[in-house]
């Protein structure tokens, strides 16, 4: 433990620690742009100098570690001009691009300027040294402007320790230095490197000129590419997502996320979703209001409740709902049709894996979905599903979730196998989810319209967010089963969001206490003992 | 990377084959065998970086990162006679800029460019370290001291004529 002394407060930190961590964490904020906390420190671009007593000069914070009895003072005069006159080298040779720079908005440049500068240039245009090569396409989703770049080298030290290939260097020397790529990126993270450039030097060829940031909404939620659940902050307007980037969480994807799962925010928009419910009749389908079409729905389920003594209805949910989802159907079908038909062990769709995130497992909530089924007493097996549809035990399917790809893969001919049953009905958000044979197609709340929890591959519980709904047929599944039990003339009360993720988080064991403020913002993990091992077998 | 490009004469392999003796570690070996290969080609491109670097186990990155920080290496095939006009203080003091527009206008190029017969190439360097026998022209290795408009002349005829590489 060591006592430092910051701006006149005391705090006590671990000795050692990295002076601009600790002032990260307690809230003083010191201008950088060469220091991520992921990658190795640089110490280029002197921009976080500060003054620490006893030293006669200023010092960089993010390569000096705390020690005890440290007093620094991050505002002082003598900081605050260094700072402005480092501010004005690194200007040096700055193009005036901010009105056409994507960056804008979100530059450290733009942000240090209003903050510590506000000189008036002592350069004239004319002296500049000029890197024209602008607007050059790097490949992999990222565009390279010379001139903007502040040499801080986190694309490089990105591209040699995150992901291990030494694509990028810095050429030339002094006002001729430049960032260059020298070997293909072809890499699944490169997106990551127009996040993590402070400036506009490295932008997203996807994001350019869309839209200026300042103008959208940020819902922090998590990535529903695959099993990693990288934490994400969404973008959007208008009900519109505009792109998703990543947010730092260290015990889950530090501050990185794949292109995969961060372009994959086109699939959440509403080209890609099932705006309006419908049913197939003959050779044509009707759309419908969803509450219209539970009602239709609800009159083909009145008659199988408890028709046989084991119920000819069951259920199958994707590995890509939220745990309340899952609980909330087995719930449903328990209590309304006293039926544990409730198939959970859906496999997710196959895709790539890797050392650093993908885990090959594209659907966001694999874990959540086998911790559950492996504490039922006696599961109901795909198997199982698949006899009693073959010996025509099964009048009523109904399906949960988009992600059936995986199932598709391993069970050749399901398309086909589900022809006989003379009702099928699937709660989906995507239009690619919605089965060719189901009699009843019930728009579905998709992950940027609903709250709830998934448990990601390590057994981290964390939350998706709601950031609004795209229009009024489209229902929470909690919603719709309420609704169809209305319908049937039974009560089926789905109870508050917290309450369910309480009993779910209950159900799965470790967790019991844990309630959904607990998830937070950075999730929780379940113990060790607890933690899916679906992946190993 | 194909090996070919790195074709070396015997005394060069030799001469390679000490340096990656003397150091530690073949990264270490990355300034002294890019002197090597700036001596036995007279310019390093891309293709003979990337030999380089496979040469040494290193990335091409690297190499070239090295490579471009140094202004005296040259990337691509240079003139028969490369003129270096001295731009220091003594010799712009002593008529350095009147040499400069002299030889432009003779040679008809301007800094950094090559006669389109391959022969001159102009270039201006900082101090040359003789300020004492200012103003300095250094033509390859070899340095022109005190000179004047008709000195240079002179010796451009010279080279002009003489078959033989530098002077
Ligand atoms: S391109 Fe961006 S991240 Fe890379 S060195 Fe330049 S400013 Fe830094
Ligand atoms: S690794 Fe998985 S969770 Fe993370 S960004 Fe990619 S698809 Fe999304
Ligand atoms: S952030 Fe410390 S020197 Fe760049
Ligand atoms: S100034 Fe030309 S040699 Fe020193």
């Amino acid at each position: 433990m060591a006592s430092v002394v910051i701006n006149g407060e005391r705090y006590d930190v671990a000795d050692g620690e990295r002076l601009i961590d600790v002032c990260d964490r307690v809230g003083v904020y010191i201008p950088r742009f060469c220091y991520h906390p992921n990658l190795s420190v640089a110490g280029n671009c002197r921009m976080c100098l500060v003054e620490i007593e006893g030293m006669p000069k200023l010092q960089i914070s993010c390569n000096t570690n705390v020690r005890d009895g440290m007093s620094v003072l991050t505002d002082s005069q003598k900081v605050k001009e260094a700072r402005a006159d480092v501010l004005e080298f690194i200007f040096i040779n700055h193009p005036l691009d901010c009105p056409i720079c994507d960056q804008a908005g979100e530059c450290k440049l733009q942000d240090y300027y209003m903050e510590v500068g506000l000189y008036k240039s002592r350069m004239p245009q004319e002296f500049k040294v000029k890197k024209p090569r602008k607007a050059i396409r790097w490949g992999s989703g990222i565009v390279f402007d010379a001139e903007r770049c502040v040499l801080c080298t986190r694309c490089v030290r990105f591209m040699e320790e995150v992901v291990g290939k030494r694509a990028i260097g810095v050429t030339n020397r002094g006002d001729h230095e430049e960032i260059a790529l020298l070997e293909p990126l072809s890499t699944l993270y490169a997106g990551n490197l127009a996040d993590i450039c402070p400036v506009g030097a490295l932008t997203s060829e996807d994001f350019r000129f869309k839209m200026r940031v300042w103008f959208l909404s940020r819902t922090d939620t998590i990535c529903p590419g695959c099993s990693r659940g990288c934490n994400i902050t969404a973008w959007h307007k208008d009900k519109k997502i505009y792109r998703f980037t990543p947010r730092q969480n260290d015990s889950v994807n530090h501050a990185w996320m794949c292109d995969i799962g961060r372009y994959s925010y086109k699939e959440e928009n509403s080209s890609s979703l099932i705006l309006k419910g419908w049913v197939r009749e003959g050779s044509g389908t009707k759309e419908m209001a969803t509450p219209e079409l539970l009602g239709v729905l609800a009159q083909e389920l009145k008659g199988l409740k408890g028709k046989a003594k084991e119920s000819s209805v069951a259920a199958l949910v994707a590995p890509d709902r939220t745990n309340e989802e899952i609980f909330t159907v087995c719930a449903f079908m328990a209590e309304i049709f006293g039926s544990s038909r409730v198939v959970l062990d859906v496999p997710a769709p196959k895709g790539p894996k890797d050392d650093l995130l993908l885990t090959g497992e594209m659907a966001s909530n694999p874990a959540g979905l086998s911790l559950f089924a492996f504490r039922s007493a006696k599961p109901y097996t795909i198997d199982a599903f698949k006899q009693d549809l073959k010996e025509g035990k099964l009048e009523a399917v109904m399906l949960f979730g988009d992600a059936w790809e995986g199932l598709e893969a391993a069970w050749p001919g399901m398309q086909e196998a589900f022809k006989a049953l003379p009702t099928l009905a699937i709660f989906a958000s995507k239009r690619k989810a919605s089965f060719p044979q189901a009699r009843f197609v019930i728009p579905s709340a998709s992950m940027i319209q609903k709250d709830g929890t998934w448990v990601n591959v390590t057994g981290h519980v964390q939350r998706v967010r709601k950031a609004y709904r795209l229009n009024r047929d489209i229902l929470a599944d909690g919603e719709s089963l309420g609704l169809l039990a209305e319908f049937m003339g039974e009560s089926f009360q789905v109870g508050k969001l917290e309450d369910i993720t309480k009993r779910f988080l209950e159900a799965i064991g470790g967790l019991s206490g844990a309630s959904l403020a607990d998830v937070g913002l950075e999730g929780v993990s379940l113990p060790s003992e607890e933690q899916p091992k679906h992946l190993e077998a | 990377m194909s090996p070919e490009v790195l074709a070396f004469s015997e005394e060069a392999q030799a001469e390679l084959e000490s340096i990656l003796q003397a150091y530690p570690t073949k990264q270490a070996c990355l300034l002294p065998v890019l002197h090597l290969v700036h001596r036995e080609f007279g310019y390093i491109s891309d293709p003979i970086a990337e030999a380089v670097a496979g040469l040494l186990e290193i990335p091409f990155a690297v190499a070239v990162e090295v490579l471009t920080f140094y202004t005296l290496f040259a990337r691509r095939p240079q003139a028969k006679y490369v003129i270096q006009v001295c731009r220091g203080l003594s010799c712009a003091l002593l008529g350095q800029e009147e040499l400069l527009a002299y030889l432009k206008n003779r040679l008809k190029i301007k800094e950094g460019e090559m006669t389109p017969d391959g022969l001159f190439e102009l270039k201006t360097v900082e101090c040359l370290g003789g300020c004492g026998e200012s103003p300095i022209v250094r033509i390859n290795e070899t340095y022109y001291e005190l000179q004047t408009i008709d000195r240079l002349e002179s010796t451009l005829k010279e080279l002009s004529k003489g078959p033989k590489k530098g002077a």
